[in-house]
């Protein structure tokens, strides 16, 4: 959408985004107080923001409404989140916080069993059962020559397993006095540690991708505020 | 309590004995005093009752025994040579008592047989070897000579002669040997020596003598001690019928041994009496008039032939002859006479010394003061100290014959060491003619040490103070003053108060050199804490300034160039396995399809993931999908709503809210969340947030959605890999057939790629940052209306990806030869060195 | 132990939870979704709580006039302007749209633009931090990487570009190798951590 058909407020928070991209931007040169005024800016916005979301999408769908306009059973049930609610808000106080550790103890029960299950039943089981099934030549369903699906399921299963044995911090005390783990699971961690690099090195990418994706779309906005404004005169 | 009562605690170590115990049989201490405040066995105590007083003059006291009061009497005779009480060595008749002794009560007032007569004797042994116990150790065991002697002494006939006086046959008939009385050379003390209680019953007996002619007899009712033997001031029992000449006369035969009647007898030498003792002594011997002692001299020789060798016994105090009751001074004398009359059998070499030195005239008789420890041998505690060289390993000297020797004047004393003051002013004060001769100490022998517990009842020895100090005096010699050149002379000042140069010492430690390069290393942190560092102002353009300003230049410079030029030359990339299964997903979605999506990326990267889900979604809104849109993150509501407008308006397919698509808004909780609205979707976000709050779920199309596998695609659009991670774990599960499609950035594909590219086909499609966008868009360019932004991005963000690359590996270049530059350096340096 | 009312309590509608993951009976599913329901909304209170604990501690640096205040105040001014309009017009009204779209958006998106600058000066002075097999091997697999992404002046090397190109063989081989590895050892990180918050060993509830 070009500028001239934008509308007022639109406009205005064209302006108003390209003048905070400049602040943001002017860090390169070093750190100074327009883009330390940016930044508590986006810092106030995202906060003010954040607690209109959750009331919308949680507080008032969940727990107002049922007390207000629910039916009996509706406000039964939603007297204990109400009454954990209440407790959790004391944890905004640091003499008080205490109070409040009920309904923090109950978040946390809850989320570690999800956080368990979801491991157990989303991970450990299907990645177990993939890297199991790299040497199934059958179940590979690929159109690639069985030699090779079984090289590359092999060159996986290997990475995966000495990966893994990187992550084996189990040592023994030598005779030296220097805790090392066992010769063979060094070795296995030496290989594990080039896959992790390779690993680490496609995610370096990756981000760095990403960042430049968006200084390129800041740019292309930049310009494309600018650019207007040059030829439309 | 209950075994208290049954055991007496001893008083020197405090350990517990048997109650039947006079002597403990740890320490040998006395567990009864001497006293007559000890009790006595009741069976005893009728005897003792009976006897309990000290015997009074025969002639008037009744209440004394007749033969008590005899000896009595013949020793107040007897301050000379003992003289012949004939009337009173009378033994009584035969088969009577006398009355002295049937006062003594039960066993005493039975006619006193042959065999009777030796009950006292074997009293006396039993006492002793009680005495003696699980040691060995002996003790002066005065009360048991007290309890049971008086009980069981049966007065023979005035003719008859017991046969454990007749020597060696008492042995055989009693049944046990008759030990030997202690040696006389061995019983002799000296005089200063004397301990107190000794001391004390010298005085009462001299009291008590003094008083027999006044004090009218009385039962003697304190218990412990019978009254003959220590009470001289309660009363005198009834002196014996009999009178004292026919007790003395088988005593007397005793001693001399067949010696014709009249002989003197000596009676063993008695030490210093009351009056010879200082003040101080005297006081002492006050309490014991109301608690009287046996006198020593009978215990000791009862016990003398019961006991053996004395093991551990101070030595016994020497008796003056002076402190010799009269009775038995006269008891003596009588049987000296009687002895002489030829009525005595007694064989002069079976009879104890004991009785055979009770025939010798003593000193006392003759005038002549004995000292301390000089007395006859029979009336001393040889024995006692017999058993205390035995204990300390000493020669044990062997015994003489009471007879033959001389009472030998043996400074044996149960003090080891200097003299104590009382002592040495009274041998002081005793004029030199009438000073006793000093005591020689006889060959062979070496002086007895004391028992710990009898040295710690040691007074201090203050001649040893005052010797010590004048040692000290006569060491130091003054030097300066009108008194140089003396000894002795006391110093003006004392000597903390002299000056004396203080030695020196050597203030030098001794460190080594490390320890002296710690010290200063220390030293000079130390020094430096608290001094500011000056702060170095660094160059204002450093190489990471100028790096960094390279690098923003490159890159803005390439993208604004390109941005400027619009171009788009360069192609997309080939479309990917993944992208064409993504693709491959979305066309087999049926028309007016529900899916959900889920926007959970931040706002940072709205730039890429616009690139990367345009074409998807276009292509979905294409395909006519109805939009459900949930976010994990507060900040994904408005992203999810910009989104939709954006595709929107780009694709032109004019999506409006709650007809194309519903904004279910925010699910906090993270993972609970997730799976929470994967259970249920409709409890958690039972109203979309537009302004209405319309409740979408009870209107198409998503009434027919009631979980999560009812919708038609899932797909979420998220930057970071847990928050992908979490939606596979959480969700797939619920989906059933439901395909679930990633849209994720270039920084979460590497850990999203797994799932994709697994056996269990969790995630069925993926597109991956801006190459993924711009594979899409590539592979879908027939379906799409206009370029996406990934095209748009495509030549900016492939000559900027490029210029990245030559940055990036022009720094690892120069990071490459500058490290070899530098270990060069390093190398010929070393070489160099 | 400290705390045991806010142990018992995690310990206790935990293993409800977990055991509605393994056991699926319609008991437990109904039990588990409503203590689920309950917990999203305490999560949903928790936002508050984290934006009223920011609003007391700008509160206190102005009340207190400590050094840097006046920013406070741009971040309390900021936050009571956004709850004031999103309030009003609702969390996709236009002006909280615009309110996010023309702040919130251009200021993040700048930062993450500026981070592109610095992870490129990063990955170049990568070696001369340290130098070693394994930083070698990650400096080579970035360039492999970004090379690959795009066209080098329009011209895709076929031995680097493509589907069998040695980008997508490092992307599909050995990073997917090390990916699941490391997903497994998170996974198995994430079970044993959360064992010992249901066994009541860690309390990172204050307990």
């Amino acid at each position: 959408m070009s500028l001239a058909e934008m509308s007022l407020p639109d406009l205005i928070g064209t302006l108003v985004g390209f003048a905070l991209t400049l602040m943001v931007f002017s860090y390169a040169i070093g750190d100074n107080a327009l883009f330390r005024i940016t930044i508590h800016v986006f810092i106030g916005v995202a906060a003010g923001y954040a607690a209109v979301v959750a009331w919308y999408s949680v507080v008032q769908p969940l727990l107002i409404v049922p007390l207000v306009s629910g039916t009996q059973s509706e406000r039964l049930y939603a007297l204990f989140p109400l009454l954990l609610s209440a407790l959790l808000l004391f944890k905004a106080s640091p003499r008080l916080s205490r109070i409040g550790n009920p309904a923090l103890a109950y978040m946390v029960g809850v989320g570690v069993a999800a956080i368990i299950g979801g491991a157990v039943i989303g991970t450990i089981f299907p990645q177990a059962l993939a890297s199991m099934d790299l040497l199934d030549l059958d179940a590979a369903g690929s159109d690639r020559p069985l030699p090779l699906q079984f090289l590359q399921g092999l060159f996986i299963l290997v990475g995966t397993l000495t990966t893994l044995a990187y992550f084996h911090f189990g040592a023994r005390q030598k005779p030296d006095g220097q805790p090392r783990r066992p010769e063979w699971i060094e070795f296995l961690a030496k290989i594990g540690q080039i896959f992790i690099a390779i690993t680490l090195g496609v995610v370096f990418a990756g981000v760095v991708t990403a960042s430049l994706a968006a200084l390129i779309e800041r740019i292309f906005f930049i310009v494309n505020f600018v650019l207007p404004l040059f030829t439309a005169s | 309590m209950a075994a208290d009562m049954a055991e007496l605690r001893c008083p020197m170590c405090g350990k517990a004995n048997p109650e039947e115990l006079d002597v403990c049989q740890f320490c040998q201490a006395r567990l009864k005093p001497v006293l007559p405040s000890a009790p006595i066995p009741e069976d005893e105590q009728a005897a003792v009752e009976g006897s309990s007083r000290l015997p009074e003059p025969a002639a008037q006291d009744d209440s004394l025994s007749d033969w008590l009061n005899f000896l009595r009497d013949s020793g107040a005779e007897s301050e000379g040579p003992p003289a012949e009480s004939g009337g009173e060595d009378q033994p009584p008749p035969a088969g009577e008592l006398p009355q002295w002794l049937e006062r003594t009560g039960g066993e005493a007032s039975e006619p006193v047989g042959e065999g009777d007569s030796q009950d006292w004797l074997d009293s006396l042994r039993k006492r002793g070897e009680e005495i003696t116990g699980p040691l060995g150790q002996e003790t002066v065991p005065e009360e048991s000579m007290d309890e049971d002697w008086p009980a069981s002494v049966k007065l023979p006939d005035q003719d008859y002669v017991p046969e454990w006086l007749a020597g060696a046959s008492l042995g055989d008939q009693a049944g046990e040997p008759l030990a030997e009385p202690p040696s006389e050379e061995e019983s002799s003390l000296e005089s200063d020596d004397e301990p107190d209680w000794l001391q004390k019953i010298r005085l009462r007996q001299r009291d008590e003598t003094e008083e027999s002619q006044s004090v009218e007899s009385a039962p003697a009712e304190e218990p412990g001690m019978p009254d003959w033997l220590g009470e001289p001031a309660s009363g005198v029992p009834a002196a014996p019928d009999e009178p004292a000449e026919s007790v003395s006369d088988w005593l007397a035969d005793l001693r001399s041994g067949g010696a014709p009647v009249g002989e003197e007898v000596e009676l063993p030498e008695a030490p210093a009496t009351g009056e010879e003792l200082p003040a101080a002594e005297q006081e002492l011997e006050q309490p014991l008039e109301e608690t009287p002692a046996p006198p020593p001299e009978i215990l000791e020789e009862a016990a003398a032939p019961v006991l053996g060798a004395a093991e551990e016994i101070p030595t016994a105090p020497q008796i003056s002859d002076e402190e010799i009751p009269d009775w038995l001074a006269g008891l003596v004398a009588g049987k000296a006479a009687a002895a002489a009359a030829g009525s005595v059998e007694a064989d002069a070499e079976s009879l104890p010394d004991w009785l055979a030195d009770l025939d010798k005239p003593s000193d006392a008789d003759s005038g002549v003061i004995v000292p301390f420890g000089e007395e006859e041998p029979g009336l001393t505690f040889d024995w006692l100290q017999e058993q205390v060289r035995a204990d300390q390993g000493l020669a044990v000297p062997p015994p003489e014959s009471s007879e033959a020797e001389e009472v030998q004047a043996e400074k044996i004393t149960p003090f080891v060491g200097d003299l104590s003051d009382f002592l040495e002013e009274e041998y002081l004060s005793t004029p030199e003619g009438e000073r006793p001769p000093a005591a020689q100490p006889e060959e062979g022998l070496t002086p007895a040490e004391l028992p710990n517990w009898l040295e710690a009842m040691r007074p201090l020895d203050a001649a040893a103070m005052s010797a010590a100090v004048l040692d000290e005096g006569e060491s130091q010699i003054e030097s300066s003053g009108p008194l140089a050149g003396l000894r002795g002379i006391l110093p003006a000042e004392p000597d903390v108060a002299r000056l004396k140069k203080p030695p020196t010492y050597a203030m030098r430690l001794q460190v080594s050199e490390s320890q002296q390069a710690n010290a200063n290393l220390l030293d000079e942190l130390v020094k430096t804490e608290g001094q500011p560092r000056a702060v170095r102002m660094g160059a204002a353009i450093t190489s990471q300034h100028v790096w960094r300003l390279i690098i923003f230049v490159v890159l803005i410079g390439v993208i604004i160039w390109k941005a400027l030029t619009g171009s788009q030359e360069v192609a997309l990339p080939q479309p990917l396995p993944e992208i064409l299964d993504t693709g491959s997903v979305i066309g087999a979605l049926p028309s007016n399809s529900v899916v959900l999506l889920a926007v959970d990326y931040e706002p940072g990267f709205s730039g890429e993931m616009k690139a990367t889900s345009a074409a998807v979604i276009d292509h979905l809104m294409l395909k006519g999908a109805y939009f459900a849109l949930v976010s994990t993150s507060p900040a994904g509501v408005g992203l999810a709503e910009q989104l939709i407008q954006d595709a929107s308006a780009l694709g032109g397919h004019q999506y409006q809210v709650i007809d194309r698509y519903a904004n279910l808004g925010y699910i906090p909780g993270g993972p609970m969340g997730v799976v929470g609205f994967a259970n249920a979707p409709r409890k958690m976000t039972p109203f979309a947030l537009d302004v209405d709050s319309t409740a979408v779920w009870s209107r198409e199309p998503l009434q027919r959605v009631t979980r999560l596998a009812d919708f038609d695609l899932v797909a979420v659009l998220t930057e970071d890999a847990d928050t992908a991670r979490v939606w596979i774990e959480q969700v797939q599960p619920a989906l059933d057939s439901t395909p679930l499609v990633m849209l994720l950035s270039a920084q979460a594909e590497p850990m999203v790629r797994p799932y994709y590219q697994s056996s269990s086909n969790q995630v069925q499609g993926m597109v991956a940052g801006l190459l993924g966008g711009g594979s899409y868009e590539s592979a879908h360019q027939d379906l799409l209306a206009g370029d996406g932004p990934a095209r748009r991005y495509w030549d900016a963000f492939s000559l900027s990806m490029l210029a990245a690359v030559i940055l990036i590996a022009l720094g690892g270049l120069v990071s490459l030869l500058t490290q070899a530059l530098a270990s060069r350096d390093t190398s010929e340096g070393e070489k160099k060195s | 132990m400290k705390a045991p009312v806010s142990t018992a309590i995690a310990i206790a509608f935990g293993l409800i939870v977990l055991l509605g993951y393994f056991i699926p009976l319609p008991l437990f599913n109904a039990l588990r979704d409503i203590l689920l329901e309950w917990a999203i909304v305490l999560a949903g209170v928790a936002v508050f709580v984290g934006v009223a604990n920011l609003f007391l501690v700008h509160g206190r640096k102005i009340s207190r006039s400590q050094p840097g205040s006046g920013y406070s105040y741009v971040v309390i001014i900021a936050m009571l302007a956004t709850i004031i309009v999103a309030a009003l017009f609702g969390p996709t009204g236009y002006w909280s749209l615009w309110l996010f779209k023309n702040i919130q958006v251009p200021v993040e998106t700048s930062l993450i633009g500026v981070l592109a600058i610095i992870l490129v000066y990063a990955a170049a002075r990568l070696l001369r931090r340290k130098l070693n097999l394994f930083s070698i091997i990650f400096f080579a697999t970035v360039l492999v990487v970004l090379l690959g992404s795009v066209p080098l002046l329009g011209i895709e090397i076929p031995g680097l570009h493509g589907e069998f190109g040695l980008r997508s063989l490092l992307i599909q081989l050995p990073a997917v190798a090390g990916a699941r590895g490391i997903l497994l050892g998170v996974a198995l990180g994430a079970l044993a951590a959360g064992i010992r918050v249901l066994m009541g060993v860690d309390r990172p509830y204050g307990g």
